[in-house]
């Protein structure tokens, strides 16, 4: 899957969680799910739930552990794609 | 060790069973699972605070970047009674004990090490806060050091820890 729709399906997840939806606007690799998207950290798990079902595919803990950015989420899915 | 956490319980959670059950598998290992008095919406949401008010203080304490890693911080034990529990967690070998204050609408979990919590859901709760510290109108009521939050008490800088959820903010110090 091109990069373009990865990021675009994730975009799609964390709108559910995002309360200003104009930070969705400028999103790029550093964007930090917490400190500028402002998701209540309570609901990065559901984030994680949702990139599951949506890709398919199961997030292993150590990767969870890096997934609070869109570049990093975004490599660990692809990498989980093309497994 | 100062760290706090504050969540409010509301109807976040989503899906069936089967997927809430997976979701408390990403918090919680089997060990753990096993000592918790329910497995509710109720109890991952105390849980969570728990772990959460942890890692704060474990990343004030060791300086480690920002992670999403909750079964890293295991709960050996807890005592739950009514409206409060005392959880002892284990991150890499050091232990710290967790208070949970529990209510009707939220969990607040802080580090024992913490002895003054405010919290006072209004819009002008920090202007309360100034005043009850008094702390002069001039002054910001703390300050950042290395990314890291301070209050100042009777002209002495003590850490403090802020967690929030929308509007409303809770302080440890």
């Amino acid at each position: 899957m091109k990069n373009s729709e990865l990021e675009k399906h994730l975009s799609e997840i964390l709108e559910a969680y995002v309360s200003d939806k104009k930070k969705l606007n400028g999103l790029n690799e550093e964007t930090n799910f917490i400190t500028d998207l402002e998701i209540n950290s309570a609901h990065l798990v559901d984030v994680i739930l949702d990139v599951e079902d949506k890709f398919n595919i199961c997030i292993e803990n150590e990767e969870m552990e890096q997934m609070i950015n869109v570049g990093k989420s975004l490599e660990i899915i692809q990498a989980k794609l093309n497994d | 060790m100062i760290g706090n956490d504050l969540v409010f319980f509301d109807t976040y959670h989503h899906g069936d069973a089967s997927r809430f059950k997976r979701k408390f598998r990403k918090i919680c290992s089997e060990e753990e699972l096993i000592i918790l008095p329910e497995k509710d919406e109720r109890t991952y949401d105390i849980v969570w605070s728990i772990k959460e008010a942890c890692y704060k203080a474990f990343q004030r304490e060791f300086n480690f970047s920002m992670k999403l890693n909750p079964l890293q911080f295991e709960i050996l034990s807890i005592e739950p009674s009514l409206g409060f529990w005392e959880t002892l967690v284990n991150w890499k070998g050091s232990e710290v004990k967790i208070f949970s204050l529990i209510k009707n609408e939220f969990v607040y979990s802080f580090t024992s090490h913490s002895t003054h919590h405010y919290f006072n859901f209004s819009v002008s709760m920090p202007k309360q806060l100034k005043s009850k510290l008094k702390i002069s109108k001039s002054i910001p009521l703390y300050t950042k050091m290395n990314n890291l939050p301070y209050i100042l008490i009777s002209d002495q800088l003590e850490p403090l820890s802020i967690t929030h959820e929308n509007a409303k903010i809770a302080f440890a110090w």
